[in-house]
């Protein structure tokens, strides 16, 4: 029996959902209907559009479905066209425990890039998915309205967030983001497909806060700084299977760094409107030198093992909101801080962003 | 029922003290206090106690930009604070009681000012008082530079003076050396705060404010003690203007001024072990060649010309000029024999 080829192919596809390689079928594309009844996938027939450009624009907004080859158990799952014909995607998993501000960290982030705020770097972001991003909006939505997401939920298999990221050059690639609740991605069981993703993911970002990094600078101090974080051990050692994990180019980001914005070094980094300024190695190595220190001094040893983990990476402090959440508004609205730095790191270090000075960030 | 201490015209103020703890104040708005220059709202209040201490907060009109002035005064105080804790607190820089900056009304709460600003008071200072008003000021200045703080905004109207210490408020401009308040502008420089402080003096000890804002003063023809205090101050390049503690030791009085505590000092472990585990990229150097290549001639040197040294005979060889007079004389003996036959 002749096993099917492993690997890339211009008739297959890598599933980012089920990391099954498929074969990529457009006939038929589908769409997603909703209607008050509920939501379902329905096949689309393009064949009487006889206007080319009509006919482009429609399939644009079209889905193929995954046939899952492996049957393992994944719930039926459908994919952008553009998941192909562009580069190869960039697949970003978010991993951190539960209410560590993972999905706030990711709406601010995705709302300032497709505000066009990388723009100086020559990337410009648009949604490739508009079924997902639907769903993405109504988060957006409610964030700029200063009122808290609700947690990550029902995302153990589907990802959270795609996009096309066009670079100076003029190529696109398609940008993927996995944000898995953090008690679901601990949780054994399912196959193991709670946090599959990694085994896929092309970058990582390893997402903490300040009430389990530096404890002892928060005003309801109690105990010292958390002596293990179970998502980022659940993911290093996912990420064994995958061979020298070394690899995998990696951002350590300290969400909620609004709560540190008066401490040294932080009071510096916090407030450094450098978005817009050239890509600079340097800038990126200080920041992660600072607070890898200040994890140190604090001793946040899982924060600072699993940076040390990783050949390529790169430490930042973030605000999503601006300010801490008060019964589930925030006063004065949101002011996301520094969100896109990690993102931009990443960039660089995926080679999305290129150039002499990017492929030195996180070295 | 035991009866409080305080009554209904106290409201709760709750925020953090330096030292992040949870504090709830509860005061009483006594007045507002005048302001110039500030987009800020200053009040005197009352804490339940009888201490009176100034509160600084957002005016009515509000919007990020604003609300970054408090955030700019939280930081500096929180920083002046934590560098200087204790008995070392400057008196000529005001001291943070208490902070808030996630509420809907974030504010500062600071120590009382010991008196009015400045303002058109200056001329009135006597010859000893205009010594200890620029000594104070220049200490005021020369403190913040330790902790790497740049005010931005000195002027009549960001300071006071109480007869003896000249106390800088106002720190809404404030920034840390180096930083830009937005990208594209001439970062902070400790030096802008030398200059601005030098204008004052130079009112101070001549009467008379520059002719324009942005042009220094015309020192031409002023007196020595002028000249010489404020030798540099207006130069155009913020970073060869002399620093505050330079211009202390011009006034004889640069001795005494407290050590801030250093935050680098516990974060040095940390950045050795980054450092172990990132190396930092060494300067490039080009490799080495395969092969050596030949010697380079000596650089031409313009120094006197080395005597040519002439090589020391060989020992063991002959003396030429003796052997060749006796072959020659042996030559002549021959022909002379053969002819005379």
């Amino acid at each position: 029996m002749n096993q099917p080829p492993v690997g890339p192919d211009p008739a297959r596809a890598l599933c980012p959902i089920c990391l099954d390689y498929f074969p990529w079928r457009e006939d038929p594309l589908y769409e997603r209907v909703v209607e008050a009844s509920g939501a379902r996938w329905e096949p689309v027939n393009l064949s009487g559009i006889n206007n080319a450009v009509k006919r482009a624009d429609r399939r644009a907004r079209c889905y193929v479905k995954c046939t899952n080859p492996s049957r393992d158990g994944t719930p039926e799952h459908y994919l952008p066209v553009s998941h192909r014909g562009h580069g190869e995607p960039v697949v970003i998993g978010l991993v951190g425990r539960g209410k560590s501000g993972k999905t706030h960290l990711l709406v601010a982030m995705l709302l300032e890039a497709l505000r066009g705020d990388l723009s100086a770097h020559g990337l410009s972001f648009e949604p490739a998915d508009e079924f997902r991003h639907l769903l993405f909006k109504q988060s957006i939505d409610q964030f700029l309205r200063g009122k808290k997401l609700d947690s990550t939920k029902d995302r153990v298999h589907d990802f959270a967030a795609y996009f096309l990221v066009r670079t100076p050059d003029g190529r696109a690639r398609p940008l993927i983001f996995f944000d898995v609740a953090g008690e679901d991605f601990m949780t054994p069981g399912l196959g193991g497909r709670n946090a599959r993703f990694l085994l896929g993911a092309t970058a990582l970002m390893f997402v903490d806060d300040p009430e389990h990094t530096v404890p002892a600078r928060r005003p309801d101090a109690i105990d010292g700084p958390a002596a293990q974080n179970d998502a980022f051990n659940t993911a290093v050692a996912r990420l064994r299977s995958r061979g020298d994990i070394r690899k995998v180019p990696v951002a350590v980001v300290i969400t909620k760094a609004d709560e540190l914005r008066y401490e040294h070094p932080v009071d510096r980094w916090f407030r450094r409107d450098d978005a817009s300024e050239p890509l600079s190695a340097a800038g990126f190595r200080a920041e992660s030198r600072d607070v890898f220190a200040l994890l140190h001094h604090h001793g946040a040893q899982p924060v600072l093992e699993v940076f040390e983990q990783f050949d390529r990476g790169t430490l930042h402090v973030v605000s999503a909101t601006g300010t801490p959440v008060d019964q589930g508004v925030y006063p004065r609205g949101v002011r996301p801080v520094r969100v896109l730095r990690p993102l931009l790191a990443l960039l660089a270090m995926t080679g999305v962003v290129e150039g002499p000075e990017a492929s030195e960030v996180g070295r | 029922m035991a009866e409080r201490p305080w009554d209904e015209d106290h409201l709760p103020l709750v925020g953090k003290d330096v030292d992040n703890r949870p504090t709830t104040w509860l005061v009483r708005v006594v007045r507002e206090l005048p302001h110039p220059d500030s987009a800020l709202v200053t009040e005197v209040v009352r804490t339940h106690d009888g201490t009176e201490l100034v509160r600084r907060s957002l005016p009515v009109e509000r919007g990020a930009a604003v609300e970054r002035l408090l955030d700019n005064e939280i930081r500096a105080l929180n920083r002046v604070g934590r560098r200087y804790p204790g008995g070392r607190h400057p008196g000529e820089l005001p001291r943070l009681v208490g902070f808030d900056f996630d509420s809907a009304e974030p504010f500062a709460l600071l120590s009382r000012y010991p008196g009015p600003t400045v303002g058109d008071t200056l001329r009135t200072l006597l010859t000893d008082e205009r010594r200890k008003f620029t000594v104070s000021l220049f200490r005021a200045l020369a403190q913040l530079a330790a902790v790497d703080l740049v005010h931005g905004a000195v002027g009549l109207s960001s300071m006071c003076w109480d007869g003896a210490v000249v106390r800088l408020i106002g720190f809404e401009h404030a920034l840390l050396a180096g930083e830009r308040v937005r990208p594209g502008v001439t970062p902070a420089h400790l030096g802008d705060d030398v200059l601005a402080a030098g204008l004052v003096v130079h009112r101070l000890m001549t009467g008379r404010a520059p002719a324009r804002r942005d042009a220094p003063p015309d020192l031409t023809g002023a007196p020595d003690a002028i000249t010489s205090l404020l030798r540099g101050v207006f130069d155009q390049d913020p970073g060869r203007r002399p620093a505050a503690r330079d211009l202390l030791e011009r006034l004889g009085a640069g001795g005494d001024l407290p050590e801030p505590l250093d935050p680098d000092t516990a974060l040095r472990a940390g950045r050795e072990r980054f450092d172990r585990a990132r190396p930092a990229k060494a300067v490039r150097v080009p490799p080495p060649p395969l092969l050596r290549p030949d010697p380079a001639p000596p650089p031409p040197t313009r120094g006197p010309v080395p005597p040519v040294r002439r090589p020391a005979p060989r020992r063991g060889t002959w003396p030429l000029l003796p052997v060749g007079l006796v072959v020659v004389l042996l030559a002549a003996t021959v022909v002379l024999l053969v002819v005379t036959r």
